[in-house]
């Protein structure tokens, strides 16, 4: 069983073909057409995922974020379409979890949701990771690549220790540097660019086109999951 | 209202709790040695002694000044410790010895002073061991320059190249209880410095040289009186906090400076504005016209302070009383004025209207809890000023056309009298002339009066005292009886007419006064700038006489003339017009600028930009003086105000339409935007979902179509102008990665050579990845991969950073390469999809932040296309 989703958009066809599709994933599929019924069916219902359209017709999807992340603690995740970068960031920074951007591609969709779902379950793990040729063990504090360790600061480290935690999910500017830097220091936007460059040149095979710490433009870094087992 | 936040209010309770066991401390801060500190404090001392206070001297060092030395006499001084070390002797503050004296009051001078080190004294520096005195409840006086505050030392250094290394910390004048400014020109500093009387001889010369140049004064001086300013405000605020007024009892300080004819004036003005600068307060210049007359030179002085008042921004009022003090402080209570500016010239005089100090002193007991600073004014560069004015030259010419109605006076009198005469005998008829003349005052100025007078009496004796015809008078009786007459007359006329004057004054000014108030309203009825310039140039018309015409000029400097009346500035007066503009000033006939024009041109302002002029033809026999240039300023200053309150108005309009239409363009563009995709989506992920060619068609197809959307969409935003950029610092790898991961680029298709050391990309993140997407899909859709593309990335000058994409395909059309950014152009139409909108959206996306996108063909065959993009300031 993949559990409930409740795909909350005002349009027919894509919420038809939604149900069609993530059904056949093993995803029980309930829907709502605005705002007020999905809030409805999010209290009803209590869906283990939450796919949410920004454009409603009766209200702005970001304050039914805010007023469902009141309660509700299971993954959330938008759906929008382009030119909306600060739609976005807006709706992460208020609580969701990840975003998918019209039109979106069934399998990056449904990865999302199973990426938001672990990070929810806690089963991302702490053990040793590998990643390419690198070897990551976040406990040991201690990063190697091809076998040669990897000297990092602790800035850096900690860094690299939130991306990892949340790989496969986007991470906005603001988040990393409240977790990285603390509280207060979210304007220091400068930090994070040299730091995530130093982190960059040390870790990625190619520093400017990265593969592992990868860049979603006006919305913030998302660390690359390994190619899917199978 | 508004209650204090809990906290600050503990902080205050605190504070004041703090104080209230505690000595007063008292700092009088000044610019610079010898400005008068020790001396002022001195003062004080004995001040307080001669009322019964027990006040010592703890430390005070005279620098061998004569004066402040004399002052030391009869006062206690608390001897200072001697201490050996290493061979020499110390003199140190004996804090003990005082704190065991306990006076009520100590003066210690020199607070910056570090203590001798290694004699294992309490405190490292002086202010240290104050501190400690006022915590044993004794009073403190002490002295520092403002050179000495920490936050200062910086700004010291870098003005007069000396660092101060004795330091006080800021939080210090916060312990004061009242901070005293010793104020003193940069100017009368320098000559007590030449007179050797702040330092010997040849310190002074070297003083002279280094630290006390005049410049540096002036910065010294302005820096104290910013500290002495800003502490004024801290003090309100902490008053306010604790008595729960908050923000809504607001004192903004409003300052208040008398305006004479003098050449003293000016830098009094001078000096009020920036006080009031200072203390983010209004100003304003008043004038008491006492009724004297005014020479000529003065009246042109006046003129003069009385513009300056006006450019330097201060608001000018003209009030007419006999008494200069209540006059002032008349205007003071009406305006709610804080502070109270008079300048007092060091010879003595402020003005020859009085002399000196019962003015002053008067002025001081009038205030009431208005602020009085007397100011020693600075004499103004040009010394031409003559040392004594000559009083009273009469002004105005005589009016000869009273000489008629003398006459005409007199002669009616003559024949009333001469038919009374018979009937009530030459004594009475001595009432007549005493009436004619009394009446007389009601019309005529008083030296038509005293002649009418005399006229008369002459008249009187010739004609009907006895002996009649000759100007003798034969009876003694009849000669008291004359003179009385005469006396009467005189005196009565005198009066009568004085009384007239003052009552045409007063209503000449309610009329004024009164034509202006309904001006302002007309005008605030007023709904748009044509209606204002109808109303106007009637007004205008009404009140002066004058004939008017707006001067407003577009952004591209072509002047639009509007006047309903005959007169229409044109050629030399329009170059008035734009001087007035530009230079933000009044100009033309009546000034001093261009006076030869036939209209006077009054710049209309908003926001410190010049916008246009107001020109006023008057005419050509119009006499100006004083107070018709000051109505006419009046009347214009309403005009320019409505003016500039409808060019506001209708500036805000057009911004309020222009927000309407994007928002509009918005919505639509998200609604067509989104109704666009969702179907495209739909179709997509369904077209995944099923197998078979034809799915793998529909999928195909509906990606192109996206594509064709996608570019549409992005088109119209650049062309709608609502491309709003959101520019960032980003590094190179935020545009590279995306770009080549959505162009679908792998890694044995292109290769990369960047530049070591590059700077931060200040770019719109979003649209940049696009840009360059739309270049990489478009190299490897028309030169294909089977040579790798090169994409080389360096730096240019003047802050540029270049992306270069080369290719090695056909290359684009060789006569004109640029033709690839017209729209829908395509290099070969055969090629399927697209529709020849990718590069003009990408060099769109980059132009719109300040970049740009170029294109050539290389020599080795294929093409350029080079991303300009804009790089992080360094």
């Amino acid at each position: 069983m993949r559990g409930k989703i409740l795909v909350i958009d005002d349009e027919p066809a894509l919420r038809k073909l939604l149900v069609t599709t993530l059904s056949a994933h093993g995803f029980e599929v309930l829907e709502a057409t605005d705002a007020r019924e999905g809030h409805a069916a999010a209290i009803a219902n209590r869906p283990d995922a939450i796919l949410l359209d920004l454009g409603l017709p009766d209200r702005d999807g970001l304050s039914l974020l805010t007023q469902l992340r009141e309660w509700y603690r299971n993954p959330i995740l938008i759906l929008s379409v382009r030119d909306q970068e600060e739609t976005i960031v807006a709706a992460l920074d208020k609580g969701a979890d990840d975003y998918v951007t019209k039109p979106f591609n069934l399998n990056e969709l449904i990865a999302r949701i199973r990426v938001a779902q672990k990070h929810y379950l806690g089963e991302s793990g702490i053990g040793p990771r590998t990643v390419g040729n690198l070897i990551i063990d976040l406990e040991k504090r201690q990063v190697t690549k091809g076998g040669v360790e990897v000297k990092l600061t602790s800035t850096e480290f900690e860094l690299l220790k939130v991306l990892l935690k949340n790989a496969g999910k986007v991470m906005t500017h603001r988040q990393l540097l409240r977790e990285v830097w603390g509280p207060n220091s979210s304007e220091h936007v400068q930090y994070l660019r040299v730091y995530l460059g130093h982190l960059r040149q040390k870790l990625e095979p190619s520093p400017h086109t990265p593969t592992l710490i990868l860049t979603e433009p006006g919305v913030g870094y998302r660390f690359a999951l390994p190619p899917p087992d199978k | 209202m508004e209650r204090p936040h809990p906290d600050k209010l503990l902080t205050a309770i605190q504070n004041e709790e703090r104080k209230s066991g505690r000595g007063q401390l008292k700092i009088f801060l000044g610019m610079a040695a010898g400005v008068g500190k020790t001396f002022a404090m001195l003062q004080r001392a004995h001040q307080l002694k001669a009322s019964g206070v027990d006040v010592i001297v703890g430390w005070v060092d005279t620098h061998g000044r004569a004066d402040t030395e004399a002052l030391t006499q009869g006062l206690e001084i608390q001897p200072r410790l001697q201490r050996q070390h290493r061979g020499v002797t110390l003199e140190i503050l004996d804090l003990d010895a005082i704190l065991a004296r306990r006076p009520k009051a100590v003066v210690i001078d020199e607070l910056p002073h570090t203590n001798p080190h290694g004699l294992g004294l309490r405190h490292k520096k002086r202010y240290q061991d104050v501190l400690e005195i006022l915590e044993n409840g004794i009073d403190v006086f002490t002295a520092l320059n403002v050179q000495h505050l920490e936050s200062r030392v910086h700004v010291v250094a870098e003005i007069t190249g000396v660092t101060v290394h004795e330091t006080v910390p800021d939080s210090f004048l916060d312990e004061a209880d009242e901070i005293i400014l010793i104020d003193l020109p940069a100017q009368d500093l320098l000559q007590r410095l030449r007179e050797g009387r702040i330092y010997p001889e040849e310190k002074a010369r070297a003083a002279e040289k280094h630290f006390f140049k005049k410049g540096n004064l002036s910065a010294l001086r302005e820096m104290a009186l910013r500290v002495a300013a800003s502490r004024a405000d801290k003090e309100a605020l902490a008053y306010k906090t604790l008595h729960g007024i908050g923000a809504v009892w607001r004192t903004t300080p409003r300052l208040m400076v008398a305006v004479f004819g003098s050449p003293y004036s000016g830098s009094s003005i001078r000096w009020t504005r920036q006080l009031a600068e200072l203390m983010k307060g209004t100003w304003i210049g008043v004038y008491v016209n006492s009724g004297k007359a005014l020479t000529e030179e003065e009246r042109g002085l006046l003129e003069e302070n009385t513009e300056l008042v006006r450019q330097l921004g201060g608001e000018f009022i003209t009030i007419e009383h006999h008494d200069f003090v209540d006059g002032l402080i008349q205007v003071a209570q009406q305006q709610n004025v804080t502070q109270l500016i008079v300048g007092r010239s060091r010879r003595g005089f402020w003005h020859n209207l009085f002399s000196g100090g019962p003015t002053l002193q008067r002025l001081q007991n009038r205030a009431g809890n208005i602020d009085i600073y007397s100011l020693a004014s600075e004499r103004p560069e040009a010394a031409s000023w003559p040392k004594r004015l000559p009083r009273n030259m009469p002004t105005t010419s005589y009016p000869w056309e009273e000489f008629g109605w003398i006459l005409f006076a007199g002669m009616m009198a003559w024949l009333l009298a001469s038919a009374l005469h018979p009937y009530a005998g030459y004594e009475s008829i001595g009432v007549i002339f005493i009436m004619t003349v009394t009446v007389s005052g009601l019309f005529l100025s008083r030296a038509s009066v005293f002649a009418l007078a005399a006229l008369l009496s002459l008249a009187h004796n010739y004609f009907f005292i006895p002996p009649l015809h000759t100007l003798t008078i034969g009876n003694p009786r009849d000669a008291l009886m004359f003179a009385m007459y005469f006396l009467t007359a005189a005196s009565v006329g005198q009066l009568t007419s004085r009384l007239q004057t003052q009552k045409r004054r007063v209503q000449n000014r309610e009329d004024r006064t009164l034509n202006l108030y309904h001006l302002s309203r007309r005008l605030a009825e007023c709904q748009s700038l044509e209606e204002v310039n109808r109303v106007s140039t009637r007004e205008v018309e009404r009140l002066l006489r004058g004939q008017m015409a707006t001067v407003l000029f577009q952004e591209n400097g072509t002047p639009n003339v509007q006047s309903s009346s005959a007169y229409f500035p044109a050629g030399q007066e329009l170059a008035v017009a734009v001087w007035v503009k530009e230079q933000r000033k009044p100009a033309g006939r009546f000034t001093e600028t261009l006076p030869g024009s036939e209209a006077t041109y009054y710049p209309i302002v908003s926001r410190g930009l010049g916008l246009g002029a107001v020109g006023i033809k008057l005419p050509a026999d119009y006499a100006m003086d004083f107070e018709r240039k000051n109505f006419a300023h009046a009347v214009v200053s309403q005009i320019t105000q409505a003016i500039e309150r409808e060019i506001l108005h209708e500036g805000r309009k057009r911004l309020e339409l222009v927000g309407e239409a994007e928002k509009l363009y918005r919505s639509l563009f998200d609604s067509v935007s989104h109704e666009l995709k969702t179907p495209l989506t739909t179709i997509r992920i369904a077209a995944q979902e099923i197998s078979g060619d034809l799915a793998t068609q529909i999928g195909e197809q509906s990606e192109r179509l996206l594509q064709v959307v996608n570019h549409l969409l992005d088109m119209s935003r650049i062309e709608s102008g609502t491309l709003k950029p959101n520019l960032k610092p980003e590094s190179l790898g935020d545009v590279l990665g995306p770009a080549i991961q959505a162009a679908q680029l792998r890694d044995t298709e292109f290769t990369l050579k960047v530049e070591d050391n590059l700077p931060a990309l200040m770019i719109d993140a979003p649209l940049t990845v696009q840009a360059l997407t739309n270049v990489l899909k478009n190299a490897k859709k028309y030169a294909g991969t089977t040579k790798p593309l090169e994409i080389v990335v360096s730096r240019r000058p003047s802050r540029r950073v270049e992306i270069s994409v080369l290719d090695s395909g056909p290359g684009l059309p060789p006569d004109r390469p640029e033709i690839i950014f017209n729209k829908f152009y395509r290099v070969s139409p055969a090629l399927a999809g697209g529709i020849g909108l990718g590069l003009p959206i990408a060099q769109g996306f980059l132009q719109a932040q300040g970049g740009n996108l170029r294109a050539e063909n290389r020599k080795e065959g294929g093409a350029r296309v080079t991303l300009e993009l804009v790089a992080e300031d360094t």
